[in-house]
């Protein structure tokens, strides 16, 4: 489950896999998650500014999977109007080119992306996590009176890493098996680094690459990295895990975006509700 | 809490603040500045002045670059370019003026508290800092100067998304192809004609008759001919009675007239609203206009003798140069200094593309007190570094009293036009004759030659006028 939890000291990996993964990570060898041609048309089509619905349309029926995960979230309650989508069209007229744009990522993720053979409920785990992540940094964001769309992929995708990390490692190992503890361990600590690598392969904003790189860092360097660094802690706060307002408010990524105790509250708040949407994607 | 004792409070660290803070503590005062960012210089550092100039910088280059290139290389965008991508050098740009306020401040040896204050008394003032703890402090005098934010109007729902404020609008992800943009003020124009000179479409949308209103006809007018010549719009005598985004491709505006202007992000300047919430004005004895805003006098003070205010907080212009002079006036009064010449002589820099600059009376204005006033013009075409630097839609303009001696204003509009303007400042300022521009010798070729050639303008037509009475 997420965040994964260690037994120290245990879960060593068995030196040629360490070392063979190792040159890996070092080398950027590792398999990174390909955006599917569809997720791809339509986040290279919707960043025009002439987009075309009827060119979003097409690359949509050629992915039935990714059309049907479409629709099914055109009629959640976060985008469903006054009646329900029935068709491709319909849906993409609905959206819009912002939010079909962050669909496609996040189907993406959910499909394609957060994919790790014998990991599958630790990377569902993550996958929700993420996308409450992006929920909370769009948010904030607007709290702050910035852009939410970059805010909501960083969020959505700052995890992005995670499953690499396990699915390279599984590659690697080639059957042999592993201590759960290890690789979990490791996902836990270079998924950042991959992940930024993944959004800059996906051709996302530098902004986002970086956010994604640097959401652990002790002192987050700029706003966006701050704003997912803070969302990842409020997203867990949101899904009940023991994190106290006093704690959110000591983080570094609270001072780095200057948030006062009651806009802390404010958002410590709403988080749940956040949970709860993410769910419903 | 036991309260610090300090001669001088200040509450925002923006330009009006600063200055205050250091001509305080320069003559002595134990000065406290309170801001409630983690660093000095508020929203003009932060999301202001300093990030869409650096923006500004790449449009001009791009603008500069096709003009001055004749045409033969031909310079545009792609149709995907990050935004952030255009603004490389803000972080950098940003964080040098940061340290250098610091720096500033350390010097002149101000404390600067980081937190967010409020009057609990007319003297006393307790401060919550970002991670709760609180301090108080007890002055002799306190500034209030906590700047603005972005009017939201009701019929406009800012989302940040779609429909964005000047606050929101530069973390876009991707540059828009159109663009509409709300008001024809300071914010509105520049954010117009930057995004103009980058290709996107921009449709500006006011119920004035011409932008930037209070510049000088002739100024806005250049200003205005140069925006729709990059295929731009301006809707005048017109407001917007919904915007809302079509869930499809476009945030549709539709205007008192029943026309639906679609593009793809709207920019709303319609105005800021002073940041009054939170510093318990009540408990000063202090209250706001119906407009938000704190009254003050002449030497900004407001209704309570030790309190003043200066910046956004009391109201237009909401220029940085006017809330700094406003700082440095205010404290010199609280401590008995000469204050020095009026506000008048205070310029106004206006960084749309191309970039409009004024000091003193307009032309309108200086009729209205002078009756008769010569005006000497030199449009930039006629200086060889005005035809050098491809600019030669250029224009200075110097307005002089009825006898064509005094200078009472100065008008630019073009290249270097905020630069330029000091030059007139000072001559105002010193009080010299127009003559002075004709007799001294500026270097050649420059832009500043058109001094010469406007006040040359002014002598001709009081030598013509000479003839004339003599006949």
């Amino acid at each position: 489950m997420y965040p994964p939890t260690f037994t120290r000291g245990l879960s060593a990996l068995p030196e040629r896999v360490e070392r063979a993964f190792s040159a890996k990570v070092e080398r950027l060898e590792l398999e990174l998650p390909v955006l599917p041609e569809a997720s791809a048309t339509i986040l290279s089509e919707t960043s025009k500014a002439d987009w075309s619905a009827a060119r979003v349309v097409e690359a949509l029926k050629r992915d039935a999977s990714l059309a049907a995960h479409l629709l099914r979230i055109a009629n959640s309650p976060a985008f469903c109007g006054a009646s329900p989508v029935a068709s491709i069209q319909q849906a993409v007229t609905r959206l819009g080119a912002s939010h079909l744009r962050q669909l496609a990522v996040v189907i993406a993720c959910e499909t394609r992306a957060f994919e790790a053979r014998g990991f599958e409920a630790e990377v569902r785990a993550v996958f929700r996590h993420s996308l409450a992540v992006g929920l909370c940094a769009r948010e904030i964001a607007r709290q702050r009176r910035a852009n939410v769309e970059a805010a909501f992929l960083a969020g959505l995708l700052h995890d992005l890493g995670w499953p690499v990390v396990v699915q390279g490692l599984a590659q690697v190992a080639a059957g042999e098996a592993l201590a759960r503890d290890a690789v979990l361990e490791r996902a836990e600590a270079l998924h950042a680094g991959l992940g930024g690598a993944v959004a800059r392969a996906w051709k996302l904003p530098e902004a986002i690459a970086m956010a994604i790189v640097n959401h652990h860092q002790a002192e987050p360097p700029d706003d966006l990295t701050a704003t997912v660094a803070f969302a990842d802690v409020l997203a867990l706060h949101g899904g009940g895990a023991q994190v106290t307002q006093e704690a959110l408010s000591a983080l570094p990524a609270t001072r780095a975006l200057n948030l006062y105790p009651d806009v802390v509250e404010g958002l410590a708040k709403q988080s749940p509700a956040l949970w709860a949407e993410a769910s419903q994607w | 809490m036991v309260s610090e004792q300090v001669d001088v409070a200040i509450i925002g660290g923006g330009p009006a603040g600063q200055l205050a803070a250091t001509t305080a503590a320069s003559a002595g005062q134990r000065t406290v500045l309170i801001e409630l960012e983690p660093h000095v210089g508020g929203e003009c550092v932060r999301r202001g002045t300093i990030p869409s100039k650096t923006l500004r910088e790449t449009a001009l280059a791009v603008s500069a670059f096709r003009a001055k290139s004749g045409g033969v290389v031909e310079v545009s965008l792609g149709t995907d370019v990050q935004l952030e991508s255009l603004m490389r050098r803000k972080t950098e740009v940003i964080d040098a003026h940061h340290a250098f306020i610091a720096d500033e401040l350390r010097v002149c040896g101000v404390e600067v508290w980081h937190g967010r204050a409020r009057f609990v008394s007319p003297r006393r003032l307790e401060v919550l800092s970002v991670t709760g703890q609180r301090r108080a402090l007890e002055a002799k005098v306190v500034l209030i100067a906590t700047g603005s934010r972005p009017r939201t109007p009701p019929e406009v729902p800012i989302d940040h998304e779609h429909v964005l404020d000047s606050d929101s609008i530069l973390s876009m992800a991707w540059l828009p192809k159109s663009l509409t943009v709300l008001g024809s003020g300071v914010i509105a124009s520049e954010y117009a004609s930057v995004f103009a000179a980058l290709g996107v479409a921009v449709t500006m949308i006011d119920r004035a008759a011409r932008p930037v209103g209070f510049l000088d006809d002739d100024l806005t007018a250049a200003f205005l001919a140069a925006f729709t010549a990059t295929g731009s719009r301006f809707v005048s005598g017109r407001k917007p009675v919904e915007v809302g985004w079509n869930g499809v491709d476009a945030v549709e505006t539709r205007l008192d007239d029943g026309e639906v202007v679609r593009s793809e992000k709207l920019l709303c300047a319609l105005g800021r609203v002073a940041n009054v919430e939170g510093l318990g004005l009540e408990a000063a004895g202090l209250s706001t206009t119906a407009r938000g805003l704190i009254a003050v006098d002449a030497n900004l003070r407001t209704a309570v003798e030790h309190v003043y205010a200066v910046g956004d907080v009391i109201g237009p212009p909401s220029l940085a140069s006017t809330s700094m002079e406003q700082g440095r006036r205010a404290v010199r009064h609280w401590l008995g200094l000469p204050v020095g010449p009026g506000p008048e002589l205070i310029p106004a820099g206006v960084y749309t593309i191309p970039e409009m600059s004024s000091v003193g009376l307009t032309e309108a204005q200086a009729r209205q007190q002078h009756g008769e006033v010569v005006v000497g013009r030199a449009r930039f075409d006629r200086l060889a570094r005005g035809q050098i630097s491809a600019a030669p839609d250029g224009l200075l303009k110097l307005v002089c009293d009825g006898a064509g001696r005094t200078l009472v204003g100065v008008h630019v509009v073009g290249e270097g036009a905020a630069e330029l303007v000091h030059l007139g400042q000072l001559a105002m300022s010193a009080k010299l004759p127009i003559d002075t521009f004709v007799d001294d010798i500026f270097n050649f070729p420059t832009l500043a030659e058109a001094y010469r050639v406007a006040a040359l303008d002014i002598v001709r037509q009081r030598a013509r006028s000479g003839r004339a009475s003599a006949a």
